[in-house]
């Protein structure tokens, strides 16, 4: 029951937006309200980082992935397979401008937010989703880590009406 | 253009989840995959910060959340707008067994993980959903803040079918 109610306040604000019908407004941040160039050298390393993707990036496969249809992936293994499986064609991305913003904090944590145009190639044709994709990175040891990453889909109003009605 | 390719190997990956058609399968990490038990006073700390909603756990507004509909909310203040604009009354947040974890790094950092059944009573009436919850909180001055949190709608098997066939339906 504490830990229902420790997560009570967090849900209450995280998750009630459903019936917000403004999905299409402009998802760029006010001017100057992030500080976006602290810690210069280390903002080169997390770009350098996000640049490839491979198992070293992982701080020993603590990483924790969620994707935009809600699958958590436990390590980079799951994560990794769940892509390969599909043998999913990626066609293009393209950030939205303004939406990429880069906060370091205390020169060891990062977190990056953004959205994304997503285009992927299928054998039933192009899909295409938006996603806001959020990304946690940890330095240790004067190296930068990936630990978690999460994927939202911006839904259409269509979808947004029919969330939470009970199937 | 280079912004894009950097982006591409690394969103490869977890977009191409949207192609997994499980999601309704086990959701609990393997056992004694994550360091649960390190920094035990930060974890009480971390805890009590989520007892109470104020404007002082967000580092001066340093802060960014989003929705599980897709929407980024910049600040605290976009945040409570939007939750008072349509009354909502929270009814329940149940956690699913074994899905909360909560990571600690450096001693200054965590990230907590978590999927939640969650029910809302509204105007119209219940509603029902089950998300995926992430947090990111950052110790400064010896204080835990709030910094960065994500909901993202866990989809059954059908919900993925036809999301995917609309998006098709799209080009």
């Amino acid at each position: 029951m504490t830990q229902l109610l420790n997560f009570q306040n967090f849900i209450v604000v995280g998750i009630f937006f459903f019936y917000s019908l403004n999905v299409a407004k402009a998802q760029v941040p006010p001017a100057g309200k992030y500080n976006t160039i602290n810690y210069p050298e280390e903002r080169k390393a997390i770009d350098i980082l996000s640049s490839k993707m491979d198992s070293s990036q992982f701080l020993n496969d603590d990483m924790i992935a969620v994707g935009p249809e809600g699958k958590v992936s436990y390590g980079f293994e799951e994560w990794k397979k769940g892509f390969t499986d599909k043998g999913a064609a990626f066609k293009s991305i393209n950030p939205r401008p303004g939406t990429n913003i880069l906060r370091v904090y205390n020169g060891d944590a990062a977190v990056r937010n953004m959205i994304l145009d997503v285009v992927f190639a299928t054998p039933g044709g192009d899909f295409s989703i938006t996603v806001v994709r959020t990304e946690t990175y940890i330095k240790q040891n004067g190296k930068w880590y990936f630990v978690a990453g999460q994927g939202t889909k911006l839904a259409t109003k269509e979808e947004l009406e029919g969330m939470g009605k009970k199937q | 253009m280079k912004s894009c390719c950097n982006y591409k190997t690394t969103i490869l990956f977890f977009v191409g989840m949207l192609f997994i058609s499980v999601p309704t399968m086990a959701q609990i990490p393997p056992a004694g995959k994550y360091n649960t038990t390190n920094y035990p006073e930060d974890r009480k700390a971390i805890e009590a910060l989520g007892m109470v909603q104020d404007s002082t756990h967000y580092l001066n507004d340093d802060y960014i959340s989003v929705g599980a509909e897709g929407m980024v909310y910049y600040g605290k203040l976009q945040e409570d707008n939007s939750f008072n604009k349509y009354d909502l009354k929270f009814k329940s947040v149940t956690p699913v067994e074994g899905t909360a974890i909560l990571r600690i790094f450096n001693g200054t950092t965590a990230v907590s993980n978590a999927v939640l059944n969650v029910v809302f009573s509204s105007l119209k009436g219940e509603l029902h959903v089950k998300v995926i919850r992430s947090t990111t909180y950052i110790k400064q001055l010896g204080k835990w803040y709030i910094v960065y949190g994500q909901g993202t709608q866990v989809q059954t098997e059908a919900e993925l079918e036809e999301s995917m066939k609309k998006a098709l339906r799209k080009h």
